[in-house]
């Protein structure tokens, strides 16, 4: 028989659990805001010159017409015209991959799945080195060839797999297994690439390829801030369908979520996101795969909490890693892509070897 | 709530799976659909889940055609529980349980979401394992937790794939005593796929037999359960006899005879 157990008693006890679990998740949530909020803020004191923390906030309070009082042409030069674009630039690319890195896991039901693993990433480089090869025949600002190049590639490759595996079924080898195969084949298109190019181009496709913060302008991060933000909005959203695919599409689809449809839209909205801040940034690989993780450990799989989680997260991490990268051996810069290599890799293995939790079985 | 198959047709690719299969169940009834493997058994639940649409024939509740329901109402009649898969993502057992709730809340849990939530698991005497990760979990809590889940979205129906085919003997009677309650007092409406023909015999007022997609027959387990029946379907000679605890099948030896392999084989 089954055991019963004390009845208003349990129903105390779950009721408190369930408070302390929001509690801990929302905890969570605003620790990573304040700690995003610090890091644009202490990123922007950063650097060849070194301001006090009151001073970027006084350029930034003013700035917005928040504050009266003037601002030095220095401070404005530095902190708004130089630092604040390329760390806005950071912030919202972190949000961007880290965002659609957690709902590519979470709608494929696959811890692996990233923009980077998926081959979007090789696909976008492939797009860009096209558009800086041809660029001298190409009317227009080259610039918007190569984002239109990486943006269209990107998206042609999430909307390829996707097909794949809805005539293959959606195993988790479908998507990896066609994620690797369009990486070799672009990796070896961007090769060709290089082989063919002039000296110039084939410096602008290798720094492309490293991945870094550049090109930012206040101009890019008007494009792109609410862009991204609206996407993650919107997957937000779909946070409840989110989580019953997390039992499998047959459940979702006994709970009233048309799979298909929730799938084709995370992908294209998350493809979206990601390859929109890929075009202008290169490529910056781990962030859309390291962030949800870190997250997942930290509150749970559910995706009301878990998206603006490790979206966050990766703001924070690509501001820190930029900061390091255009601070540790100035004036010289090393690009994030890399800076996120090293210290994000090792990380991760950390926590993936103390890991006691093991997701996905 | 009553739930009816009427010739449901359905085919994956070019293989048809069930050939106008009608099944009816009423309320608080609990039917076992027993069958070989391959017969469509799990097929036949999807459909009936509104999770497949048939090709052919249709599915009504209380004689509302399933695919002219808002998936949402809909997912407030119909609980699903899918056989185990092994595998699962990082949620407690009350975070599962919870998401039942999902066709009946817009973004937030109300104390009312939490205290279903808590009904069920103290029912199923799991309150103990609320905060629980499910990965921790045995195969059998695993099983419950799953359930719990299906019944927290309080469905008048729910369609369960082979409940009990992660569990130990306790733990399939556990859940088996559990279901019996949950159709006799609360008059839920409970469809079963069972592959142990004793206990499937034992636990549901009447019992449907599929064989290659058809319905070879449909009644109490008396009815539907005999040696020749055995003998055609599964390809098995067995022993059928009444027991204290309902109908004792006794498989014996598999029969070799041709049509009997072909009838029996896995697809």
């Amino acid at each position: 028989m089954t055991k019963h157990g004390g009845g208003v008693q349990d129903a105390a006890a779950i009721g408190e659990l369930h408070r302390k679990h929001a509690g801990r998740k929302l905890l969570v949530l605003l620790v990573l805001a304040a700690l995003t909020v610090l890091a644009v803020l202490g990123a922007a004191t950063l650097g060849s010159a070194s301001l006090g923390i009151g001073d970027v906030v006084h350029v930034i309070l003013v700035k917005l017409g928040l504050a009266g009082g003037s601002v030095d042409a220095l401070g404005n030069a530095i902190v708004w015209e130089l630092r604040l674009p390329r760390i806005l630039l950071a912030l919202v690319t972190g949000l961007a991959l880290a965002g659609s890195g957690t709902v590519m896991q979470g709608v494929l039901r696959n811890p692996l799945v990233s923009p980077f693993t998926l081959g979007l990433s090789s696909a976008a480089a492939f797009g860009a080195s096209v558009a800086i090869i041809a660029g001298a025949s190409l009317p227009g600002n080259l610039r918007y060839w190569i984002i239109g190049s990486a943006f269209f590639f990107g998206m042609a490759t999430v909307l390829f797999i996707y097909f794949v595996a809805s005539l293959k079924g959606s195993g988790k080898a479908t998507y990896l297994l066609s994620g690797v195969a369009i990486s070799y084949v672009f990796s070896a298109g961007v090769s060709v690439m290089k082989y063919v190019s002039d000296h110039e181009a084939l410096r602008e496709i290798v720094v492309w390829l490293m991945g870094g913060l550049w090109g930012a302008s206040w101009h890019v991060v008007a494009i792109l801030l609410p862009l991204v933000v609206g996407i993650l909005l919107v997957l937000l959203a779909n946070a409840w369908n989110l989580n019953v695919m997390a039992g499998g599409e047959e459940v979702a689809a006994s709970m009233g979520v048309h799979v298909k449809r929730l799938r084709l839209l995370v992908l294209v909205l998350a493809t979206l996101a990601a390859s929109a801040t890929i075009a202008f940034t290169g490529i910056i690989g781990f962030i859309g795969l390291m962030a949800p993780h870190i997250c997942r450990m930290l509150v749970g799989g559910d995706n009301r909490y878990l998206i603006p989680c490790s979206a966050l997260m990766g703001a924070v991490l690509l501001i820190v890693s930029d900061t390091i990268g255009r601070t540790v051996i100035a004036p010289t810069e090393i690009p994030v892509g890399i800076i996120t290599s090293f210290i994000g890799v090792p990380f991760f293995m950390y926590l993936l070897i103390r890991q006691r939790r093991q997701w996905w079985g | 709530m009553k739930i009816v198959a009427d010739k449901v047709r359905f085919a994956y690719g070019q293989t048809q799976v069930l050939r106008e299969v009608s099944v009816e169940v009423r309320e608080g009834e609990v039917l076992g659909i027993i069958g070989p493997n391959g017969s469509g058994k799990s097929t036949l639940l999807r459909c009936m889940g509104g999770i497949y649409v048939p090709a052919g024939g249709e599915v009504r509740i209380d004689g509302a055609r399933l695919p002219s329901m808002a998936r949402r109402a809909r997912a407030k009649q119909i609980g699903y529980v899918p056989q185990t898969s092994g595998e699962e993502q990082p949620f407690t057992v009350l975070d599962l349980v919870l998401m039942g709730r999902r066709p009946h809340v817009s973004w937030g849990l109300g104390s009312r979401d939490v205290a279903i939530a808590a009904a069920v698991l103290g029912e199923l005497g799991m309150t103990h394992l609320a905060g629980r990760y499910l990965n921790e979990l045995s195969g059998g809590q695993r099983q419950k937790a799953h359930i719990a889940r299906a019944l927290a979205q309080e469905p008048a129906i729910l369609l369960l794939d082979e409940p009990t085919s992660a569990l130990d003997i306790r733990h399939q009677l556990e859940v088996l005593e559990f279901v019996r309650r949950a159709a006799r007092r609360d008059g839920r409406t409970i469809v079963l796929v069972m592959h142990e023909l004793s206990i499937a015999a034992r636990y549901s007022d009447r019992l449907a037999l599929l064989s290659d997609g058809r319905l070879h027959a449909a009644g109490t387990p008396e009815e539907v359960l005999t040696e020749q029946a055995l003998q055609e379907v599964y390809g098995v000679e067995a022993q059928v006899r009444p027991g204290e605890y309902g109908l004792e099948v006794v498989p014996i030896r598999p029969l070799h005879e041709p049509e009997a392999a072909v009838g029996g084989a896995a697809r």
